[in-house]
């Protein structure tokens, strides 16, 4: 028996499912999509500047200063983690129940800390001496790696957040009824 | 012409159960989508970022070709995947408000990301010598930042209208 069989886990998520903040994103017409649209907006964000630190790292792009840019572009992956994280949040809720056994969800998380853990990684072996490298075209073999992992971990948490969306809790559909708003 | 597209053997092999991908051929299609939007606009937000004065170390004109590389090599992957997803229910989404409210802004901030793209093909270099990205670009810049995301949200709005349409 896995933990996710386990009565008192199951009920926490459950009490969270079907608590007041649960109930208002599900209720409220719209706020559910809302909120997709606005992690999908962080999506974008995060993995395109992301991205293409990665391109520099693997020796595109070269006439970049790596470090430079890193910051720059740190400046707009970072917020957007941020968003993503509070509406990946408030995605979880009204589903808590669903996510919170399902193999997609774990999954996703884990690719998540593996992302995470490869951009530690990378600080440590290489982007601390960024000044040292940042203005030739080959890159240390450290930051090269990452940033292959790095593509290939975004990627995976994509696909399996969007395979998460089918196994989330459908709103009661007279709140949520697109041919009212968007009728011809 | 929208019933041909529907007709189709592309759209009738889309939705069909015999093949055995078939039945997780609308997720794998949603997920290229999504990654190869999630690229171009996240490209291009960088782009307008800079253009507006964020990370002013970093040069725009080599920034500008990895972000244009990744941006219509992005958008060519979302326009196939767009297609594929829009021909098996063509003549229901056509006449959608949503669905022409998304090609409306999209086709507003394309507009916008060319002549971008062509502006900084031609003065990125001046800009990095030190003179000042003109006012205008910088508002073009400003409305590609506010248009993509919008883009994003009335998608989100007109995939609530596909699913509660069972399409």
């Amino acid at each position: 028996m896995s933990f996710w069989d386990d009565a008192a886990y199951t009920a926490v998520w459950q009490e969270l499912a079907r608590g007041d903040l649960a109930t208002w994103i599900q209720l409220t017409p719209y706020a559910y999509a809302t909120l997709e649209g606005i992690h999908l907006i962080g999506v974008a964000v995060f993995f395109g500047s992301v991205f293409l630190l990665d391109l520099r790292l693997l020796g595109l792009a070269s006439q970049l200063h790596a470090g430079a840019t890193g910051r720059f572009l740190l400046r707009i992956s970072v917020p957007a983690f941020v968003l993503l994280a509070v509406s990946g949040v408030l995605l979880f809720v009204p589903s808590a129940d669903r996510y919170a056994t399902s193999p997609i969800f774990f999954a996703k998380m884990g690719a998540l800390a593996a992302g995470g853990l490869n951009a530690l990684a990378f600080h440590i072996a290489a982007w601390r001496r960024v000044d040292d490298w940042g203005r030739r075209a080959r890159t240390p073999w450290t930051a090269r790696s990452a940033a292959v992992v790095s593509v290939l971990v975004w990627i995976t948490v994509i696909a399996l957040g969007r395979w998460m969306g089918y196994e989330r809790r459908e709103p009661p559909a007279s709140d949520l009824d697109p041919l009212s708003l968007f009728g011809p | 012409m929208l019933e041909a597209i529907q007709n189709s053997a592309l759209s009738q092999l889309l939705v069909s159960e015999r093949w055995v991908i078939t039945a997780n051929s609308k997720q794998i299609l949603e997920t290229v989508h999504f990654v190869a939007f999630a690229l171009q606009i996240g490209a291009v937000m960088v782009i307008s970022l800079r253009l507006l004065g964020v990370g002013r170390s970093v040069s725009i004109a080599a920034l500008g070709r990895p972000v244009f590389w990744t941006a219509w090599l992005g958008f060519a992957v979302v326009l196939v995947t767009g297609a594929l997803q829009f021909a098996p229910i063509a003549t229901e989404v056509f006449y959608r408000p949503s669905f022409r409210g998304k090609i409306a802004v999209l086709t507003v901030a394309l507009a916008i990301l060319v002549w971008l793209h062509v502006a900084l093909r031609r003065k990125a270099s001046a800009w990095d010598g030190g003179e000042t990205v003109p006012r205008s670009l910088q508002i073009l810049a400003g409305l590609s930042l506010a248009l993509w995301p919008t883009v994003i949200v009335v998608a989100r709005l007109m995939y609530a209208f596909v699913q509660m349409a069972d399409l």
